[in-house]
Order: C-alpha cells, then structure tokens, then sequence
C-alpha cells in the first residue's frame, strides 16, 4: 500500500513524474532492499532464507525411451565437456563450415542470433552458473554496450562532428572493449550494494536495477533519443570492407563468440573461477576458509558485465538500430531461461538453449496452425519449455558442468 | 491540500489492491519459496472469468457459446473458485514435480506455464481490451471531501473488499487448522511431515488460496479500471507499439513489495509453529 | 507424455513443410508481419483483418492470385531482423505489408533495402521512417502533419484557448504533441502544460489531478485509444469536464465500448470517416461487417486500402513487364490517387502518403464528422 502512495505522491510532484514512476518504485525498492534486506518488518536472520546452492537438488528422470535417451545425451555431454582441444577445434570448425555451406541467409541470421543470445547467456551464466547469484537485471549491461556505441557513433562523431564511420573503422573494435569495460564498471557499481543480499532478494535488486535503466533509457529522450531510438548505427568495417552479408556477420559473431568463451573458460579454470564455484557451493564455507568472498562476487558482476557490453557493441552494429524495446524486462528472463535449460555452470548449455528458442520459433512460424492462431506459438513453446524442466530440471547439458572439485571430493552428488 | 489529498486517495486506493495482490503472492511464495511467474496470469484470469460469466454468451473460436450471465457478486465467487481449482491443478503439472529439482527449475517452468496461460487467454478473449461490465454501484456520482477529492463509490467498496479480505486470510492463516498446517510446511516440510502434516496438502492448499486471493485482486482491478487484457497480469514483455517501449512492471513492483509484506505473516508464522510443536 | 509427441509431431510437420518452393508466376505473395500476439497484438489484428479482406476481393476479380503469409513478430524487437531475412530469402514473396511497431520496422529496413524488397507499412508513423530506403512506403500520414492540423483546428475553429497535453511517451507521442503544441502556440493558444504516460498506464488519477490543477479548458491526449478512453473516464470521476481533443490513435469504436460517455463529444481526426458512405467505403462497411460481424478499426481500413494500393501497383507493374519486387517497389512510386476507404492514396518521394485529415467527434456513442472541417 506505501508504494501505490508513494508511486502516486512522486507522481505528482516530480516533473514528467509518471513516466518516471516506475522508477521510483524500483529505486524505492532498491532503497529499502539496501536498508532493510530482510524487509521493512521483518527480523534480519531471514536474509539468509533462499541461500544455498542454486543448482543442487535431485532431477526426476523420466521413464523408459525417454530416460535412454536422456542417458546417451549424458554420456555426449559428458565426453564433449571431457574432451581436449580436438573436440573444440572440430566444433569450431562444424561452425565454420555451417557458416560456408548454408546458402539461406535467413538460416544464417537465425544461427547470427543463436550466437548473440548464447554468448549474452554464457555472460549471464558467469554470475548465475558459476557464482550462484540470481542475476535479473542482466540485460542492462547489454543495454550500456549498445547505447555506449550507438550514441558515441551516431549521436556524437556523425551528428555533432560529421565524421564518417568508415574513416574510424577501428573504433568498433576498440569499442567492444569500452563498452564492456564501461558495462563492467557500472556493474561493479551496481553489484557492491546487493553484496549484502542473497536468493531472491538479490534477484529482486537486481530486476530493479535493470529495470531503472531501461526506464531511464526510454525517458532521457535528451541522451538516448527515448522511444524512438537510434537508427542508422554503421554497420562494422574490416579494414575498409563493409561487413554486411549475413554471411560476414555471422563470421565476425562467430569469431566474436570464441573470444567469449576462451576468456571466461580461462576465468573458470582459474583460482577465480574456483573462488567462485566455491561461493556458489557455500558462501559460508567459503568465507570460512578464507576467500574473500565480496571480491570476488564482485569480480563476477564485472565479468558478466563486461561480456553484456561486449556483446551489445556487437548487436548494435549488427541490428543497425537500437530501442529501449530491445532490452526489457522479458529479453532478461529469456537469456535466464537460455542458461537454465542449457545447463547451468556449463560452456555449451547456454548455446544449446539459444539454439532451442530461437530455431523453434521460427520453425514454429511455418505449423498451419500457428498460421491461424499466432498466439499457439508461444503456447507451444512453454509447453516444451514445461516439458524440458520437467523432465530434465537440472538443464539438458548438465553433464557438461565444468568440473572444479578435487577427484574423489563431491561423489555423493555424481 | 487539495492537490496533495487527491493524491493521497488515489495511492490508497492503488495501494489496497496492491496490498491485497501482494498478500495473495505471498501466500504462495511464503509456503514454498518459489517465484510464481505465472502468478500474473491468475489475475488476469479472475477478471477475465468474471466477464464471461456476466456475459450472456461469449464467442469461443468464431462459436457462440451460452453464458449463465450471473451478476456481478456470483460471477465473482464462481471466477475466484475456478481461478483456485486451476492453481491447484498448475501445482499438481508443473511445480510438484519439481519440488526437489534445483532451485531455478520450477522458477522456469513458472515462467512457462505463465507464456501458456496468457497464449492461450488471448486465443479465448483476443488481443482486445474487453470491456469490464460495469457493476451499479460504478454509476453512482463520486463522493466528495472538502470539496475537492474525488473518490468512487466503487473505489471504496474496492478498498474495503481488499482490507476484509486481508483480514479474513490473517485470520484463516493464525487460526484455522489447515492454516496452521501451512505454517509449519512453510518452516520446516520434513519436521512438518514427520508431525504427520499432509505437506503437499498444505501445499496444495497455499495454491489455492493464493490463487482465488490473486483472482480477487485480478477483478476488484478490473472492475476499478473498467477493463480486462490478455496482458494485463504479467506485464514482463516487450512493450510498445510505434517504437513505445513503456513499463508495466506492476506486478514486479508488486513482487517485490510482497516479499516485504511476507515477512511479518512469517516471523508470526514462527512463533506460532513454535507453539505447535510444544503441543 | 502426450504433449512431447505432439510437440514432436510440430517439429516434424514444420520441418516437411519448409518454405514453399516454387510459385506460379502469376501469384503474389504478401509478406505480412505485425505483433499479432503479445500486449500490442490489437493493432496487428485488425491490420490483417483488412488485409486478409481485400486479398478476398482482389482474388473474387480474378487475373492475378493474392497470397498472405502471416507472420508474428510479437512486438518484440529481435525479431525484427529475422522476419526480414525470412521474406528476403523466400523468393516467393513479393512485396511486405504490415508493421505495428516502428522499432521493428527500423531495424528490418536495412535488410530490406539490401534484397530490394518492397514495403508497404500501415501503422507505423515515427518520423525516423521518412526516407529510410528507397523501399519504404506506407499509407498512413506521419503524426508532424497530422499533429500541426490538429493543432490547427483546435485553435482556430474550436477557438481553445488553454490546452493541456497529455502524450505518450513514444515517438508516435512524442511526434504528434510537439507538432500540435507548436500548431496550437502559433495559432495564438497557451499550453498549460505537457505531461507523457507510458503505453499500457492503467492508472491516470496521478496525472489528471495534476491536470485538474492547471484548469485547462481543454485536454489534447497524444495516444491509443485505450488510454484515451481510461484518461477520460478517470478525469470524469476526478469531476474535469473539459473539452477533449485526441488523435486517429483514438479513431475506434473501442473508444466508445471502453469509455462509456465519457468519450461523449471529444474531438479527433482521421483518415477514415465510418459514417461516410462514398461506393467504396459502403463495400468495404458492408463486407468487413459480413466476414467479422463487427465495425471496422482505422487499423484494418488501412491494411485494406494497402491491400488495395498493392492490387493497383501490380495491375501497373503486370502492363510494364513482370510482376518483380523492383517492378512493384517502380509502380508504388508512380501510382496517383488510389481511391480507397481512408481517401485517395499517393505516395511522396520519401515514402509518405500525402493525403487529407477529417475532424470527427463522438455523438450518441458514435463517430460522426465534427460540424466545422478545415
């Protein structure tokens, strides 16, 4: 009941309140999460309600064919994750033959978007998968990335100093790095006050955060020209040549993804990666055996971040044009939805899970009855999307999960 | 003043059925900790429901169906008991089953289940806004304070249904057995069962409740606005058209303000299951 | 278990289907793309409603075969791409229809401009449209002319004098309060003041007390109907009873079902008048209200008119040559006053549509024209 009030009171006093409104609940929110994590009237011990592991638990196997079926994909997990590098160059190069070999463009976009929404899941997957922090407010780092480039290319070089995109080629490059390092310091900002927080309080904070800059986004029609967006972003030159076949995008996005996953694989496989894992397992355990948990939580966030702007320099130049329609609140749970069904803590799942939303949706374009009833489409999709958890709660690639534990340590859960 | 106390009643008035939405999400979360994405869509489906069931026939897949056209208290009832029974079933498909999956899975397939219920809302009632009946107490000239604040008689009779309503489930849930039952499930399923508490019963019966509860709040809504929407519960998607992307993150803000509105219920939950046990 | 097979069984079918190969050349296929589902879907629907109509008459005329292939972009914006890539790389289709979000249609238009495939948008008004490629056009006027009219009309044949804008916080919004605030300063009126909600605000008593604070004698909203109709009925029950003033966003009988009398003599414009019957408007009345039992939307007149626009740029391009996606993007330009439901279509060099606005207001819970036209 406070929040309608105080919604309804800023409402009316701030200047173009009720646009901003939303916001001012979310940083209300925020506020009070900061202050009070445990909420306005409640006792402190239950912040630590909702810790624990985000991945234990026990899936239900299904039965008979199915469960067969679920075994065979196991074991291939289980060997691609174990495998060395000929299993990762033979990947690499099925991608790159797929990239030569499909004729269609509109397959190529498709698997383009596979990647930019596995390589924006693997980012999510750092902080959810690894550090076992719920993790909502994703897609803002994404955002700062797009804006970052878009803003700096059209509004700034082209519009104040009428400098041409072509002549400054190199500046894409350079910005995937800005831009992530900029998503990565803001996330850094905004990760320090949900240290404190856990569970679904965590994921609640951040949903706020996320949510304001989108909000914000869409209202400083000053800085980011609102609703309206930014067309005409230039598409990236490589040394003078234009990419923009599909073919040539989905070849940058591919190189763009190996990057990706060689920097958070060497992360992982780091005494980073284990600190994390660690905290994920058990925060308090962890700590008692001296990590320094906030640190490296906080280097989580920035990883995450950084692979959100990085990828959102990509996207912009990619799309040629960005809204605030882009990044809301649902993207968000998307690529969250990505990790989980990939398998979280894993390299491939959040590719697996790309390849599955994006690929059956638009296959599912063309079932006569989804012609008659566009709204089927989805029905569906949640109907598979129900399915997959059920059957396979821990995601379908969970065997891939990087493994960080000692030998012997941990068998009671194999 | 004036300024300022129209603004007051306005936020009240929000405010109740926020309150009484954040009660009903509550319920369900504060028993099995689970975010119930598909909570939204309960909401949306109480309203919804309540308008058929005024209606005298609706048009299902280009067939007209006969309606019983009930007035507005009865469809209401009837619309909160279905709402209910299909929380109870939801549970049954889709969260049981995954009660000792990681934590993360039923959060997802609650999000399915939420894509599923608003797919199939809108192949049903269509992508429209559907008019809300008004009920006659709509009609009636605002009341007047000081001149100057306005308030609808039905704001009040929305207000006063959320608060008894609030009350009534404070009360369900301190006193009655079954409440009870819900506590202690909430505190600790294993000591719960091993008291010999029918948990998923309990469980089962937290669905139902917060779903009827969500299905209220859902047409005392509609009723306040006058309008129910395929998308009117969980506003988590994309939004604009003509390049608009503007927030409806309602039920968000609501979330979260349940989470706070869960605590007090919670800590009494607490003491009082201590109580339990020392019987 | 049973939903796994069928889903399976999904899979399967789409997979046979694939995108139809091979098409007589005497058919044209429309790529129609609009939120159909989704919180924005009402516009897309309708949009195709339209559509699916004319293509009906157009067929019943014989010669050349019309074809839809709907396609759901769900107002989101990812999509936008991929759809585009989808009706470039089917060879079949010919021309592309629809749009309900310019976001989309923005982020399509480059690919469209690189396979040359023509565009012929009904519901997407930003003015970032204007001149994105050679292969845009669309039918219905952007909000800087229509605004600047409305502006216009308010001032100088209603003779207000004190207007409040109320918009939303778009660029359909954005676009159409600025070039009606500008109208309206320049005619001589004050604008008490200017506020933006979002699309899909339920809740406007916020915003309308601070309205009812600044006595305004009228009330212009930048915005859908929805919100028109939910604005209006909550300043009624705030106890404001000015004039209100809104745009073709408004132009639905929706208007009406959702705000009761309290939409009772607001103003609006459109390029559709429902209660005009000219030959051509009373056919499209009279068949839309047979096939859909309901009244028509401005949304579903303009997807018919495109549809008809379409049948006309193909009947040119078929007398110069083959029906080809250059030859019917060639004919769009050249065409001269379609007649159609919402007024005689031409388009302007930078893909507009040059045409005329009716001022219309609400009489007994109906459309009607307003007593003075500009």
């Amino acid at each position: 009941m406070l929040l309608g009030l105080i919604e309804a009171l800023g409402g009316g006093y701030m200047p173009d309140g009720s646009a901003y409104k939303d916001a001012i609940s979310f940083a209300i929110l925020i506020l009070l999460l900061f202050m009070r994590p445990q909420g306005l009237l409640g006792r402190p011990e239950l912040n630590s309600a909702g810790a624990g592991s985000l991945l234990d638990g026990v899936g239900s196997a299904g039965k008979g064919a199915i469960h067969a079926l679920f075994g065979r994909m196991d074991a291939a997990f289980g060997w691609l994750a174990q495998g060395g590098w000929t299993i990762k160059f033979a990947a690499l190069a099925i991608a790159i033959l797929a990239g030569l070999l499909i004729p269609s463009d509109y397959w190529l976009r498709i698997l383009t978007m596979v990647l930019i929404y596995g390589m924006l899941a693997s980012g999510l997957n750092v902080i959810v998968g690894f550090a076992g922090l719920l993790d909502l407010g994703f897609v803002a780092f994404w955002a700062v990335g797009s804006y970052f480039t878009s803003i700096l290319f059209v509004l700034v070089l082209k519009q104040e100093f009428g400098i041409d995109a072509q002549s400054i080629w190199w500046l894409f490059y350079a910005n995937l790095v800005i831009g992530g390092l900029l998503s990565a310091f803001i996330a850094m900002i905004l990760g320090t006050p949900t240290l404190r927080l856990r569970g679904d309080y965590l994921a609640i904070m951040t949903l706020g955060f996320g949510e304001i800059v989108r909000i914000v986004a869409t209202n400083w029609i000053g800085l980011t020209r609102g609703p309206m967006g930014i067309p005409n972003v230039p598409a990236p030159f490589l040394f003078g040549l234009q990419v923009k076949s599909p073919t040539a995008f989905y070849f940058v996005a591919l190189a763009l993804t190996v990057v990706i996953l060689f920097a958070i694989s060497g992360l992982v496989r780091s005494y980073i990666g284990r600190a994390w894992v660690a905290i994920r397992e058990d925060e308090h355990a962890a700590e008692a055996m001296g990590v320094a948990t906030a640190r490296y939580k906080l280097y989580a966030y920035a990883v995450s971040g950084f692979v959100g702007g990085f990828v959102g320099v990509f996207y912009a130049h990619y799309q040629l044009f960005i809204s605030p329609l882009n990044f809301s609140l649902f993207e968000n749970i998307v690529i969250l939805m990505l990790v989980v069904l990939g398998g979280l803590g894993t390299f491939i799942g959040p590719f697996i899970g790309a390849l599955i939303w994006v690929v059956f949706l638009q296959l599912a374009l063309d079932i006569p009855l989804v012609q008659n009833f566009p709204e089927i489409r989805f029905a569906l999709l949640g109907v598979i999307l129900m399915c997959l958890m059920l059957f396979r709660p821990q995601g379908l690639a969970a065997t891939a999960r990087v493994k960080l534990t000692m030998p012997g340590a941990g068998m009671e859960r194999a | 003043m004036d300024y300022f106390g129209q603004l007051l009643a306005n936020g009240l008035v929000l405010g109740a059925i926020y309150a009484l939405t954040a009660v009903a999400y509550t319920l369900v979360y504060g028993v099995v900790r689970l975010v119930n994405f598909a909570f939204g869509e309960l909401f949306m489906l109480g309203a919804f429901l309540t308008v058929s069931l005024m209606a005298s026939e609706v048009q299902l897949f280009g067939a007209t169906v006969p309606m019983p056209a009930l007035s507005f208290p009865l469809a209401a009832l009837v619309a909160i008991a279905l709402t209910a029974l299909l929380g109870i079933i939801i549970d049954y498909l889709a969260y049981r089953p995954l009660r000792k999956a990681p934590r993360l899975a039923p959060l997802i397939s609650s999000i399915a289940v939420s894509v599923v219920l608003q797919s199939v809302a809108q192949t049903i009632w269509g992508s429209e806004q559907v008019h809300f009946p008004d009920f006659g107490l709509a009609d009636l000239d605002p009341i007047v304070f000081f001149d100057s604040i306005y308030i609808r008689v039905m704001d009040i009779v929305v207000m006063a249904a959320a608060i008894l309503a609030m009350i009534g489930l404070s009360l369900f849930i301190a006193y009655s057995k079954l409440g009870r039952a819900m506590r202690a499930s909430a505190e600790d399923p294993m000591a719960a069962t091993l008291l010999g508490i029918p948990v998923n019963r309990a469980i089962a019966a937290a669905f139902a409740l917060g779903s009827g509860f969500a299905a209220l709040a859902g047409l005392l809504y509609a009723q306040s606005y006058g309008f129910a929407h395929a998308t009117m519960g969980f506003s988590a998607r994309p939004q604009g058209v003509d390049g608009s992307s503007a927030g409806r993150h309602r039920l968000d803000s609501r979330r979260g303000f349940g989470r706070r509105a869960a605590r007090p219920d919670r800590s009494l939950g607490r003491r009082l299951y201590a109580g339990w046990i020392r019987l | 278990m049973a939903r796994r097979r069928f889903a399976a069984a999904a899979f399967g079918l789409c997979l046979a289907l694939g995108p139809a190969a091979g098409q007589a050349a005497d058919t044209v296929t429309i790529g129609f793309t609009a939120a159909l589902s989704g919180d924005y879907a009402a516009y897309g629907v309708n949009m195709k409603k339209g559509v699916d109509l004319a293509v009906e008459t157009l067929n019943k005329k014989g010669g050349v075969t019309y074809k839809v292939e709907a396609v759901d972009d769900r107002a989101e914006a990812r999509e936008g791409v991929l759809i585009a890539q989808r009706f470039c790389s089917d060879q079949a289709v010919n021309v592309v229809m629809g749009y309900s979000v310019s976001s989309i249609a923005l982020a399509a238009m480059p690919v469209y401009n690189d396979c040359k495939l023509p565009v012929l948008a009904s519901a997407v008004t930003s003015p970032a449209l204007s001149n994105s490629s050679p292969y845009f056009h669309r039918n219905v006027l952007t909000d800087a002319v229509q605004g600047a009219m409305m502006g216009t009309y308010a001032v100088k044949s209603l003779g207000l004098k004190k207007i409040y804008v109320l918009h939303q916080q778009d660029d359909y919004g954005i676009g159409v309060s600025k070039a009606f605030s500008d109208a309206a300063v320049k005619e001589g009126a004050t604008i008490a003041g200017t506020e933006a909600y979002l699309l899909g605000d339920k809740d406007f008593r916020t915003l309308l007390t601070k309205v009812r604070a600044a006595k305004p004698d009228a009330i212009f909203v930048g915005g859908f109907y929805t919100e028109t109709a939910a604005i209006a009925k909550q300043a009624r029950q705030l106890g404001i009873k000015v004039q209100f003033l809104s745009t073709d966003g408004a132009l639905n009988e929706a208007l009406m079902k959702l705000g009761g009398n309290a939409v009772e003599n607001m103003v609006i414009y459109g390029m559709f008048d429902p209660s005009i019957k000219t030959p051509s408007t009373a056919d499209f009345l009279t068949a839309y209200q047979a096939t859909y039992k309901e009244e028509p939307s401005a949304w579903a007149a303009l997807g018919y008119d495109a549809t008809m626009t379409l049948g006309a740029a193909v009947d040119l391009a078929s007398k110069s040559g083959g029906v080809t996606r250059e030859a019917i993007n060639t004919a769009f330009s050249q065409l001269k006053d379609v007649p159609g439901v919402t007024g005689p279509t031409t388009f302007e060099p930078s893909g507009d549509r040059s045409g005329s606005l009716y001022f219309l207001t609400v009489k007994n819970g109906k459309f009607v024209l307003a007593p003075a036209q500009m």
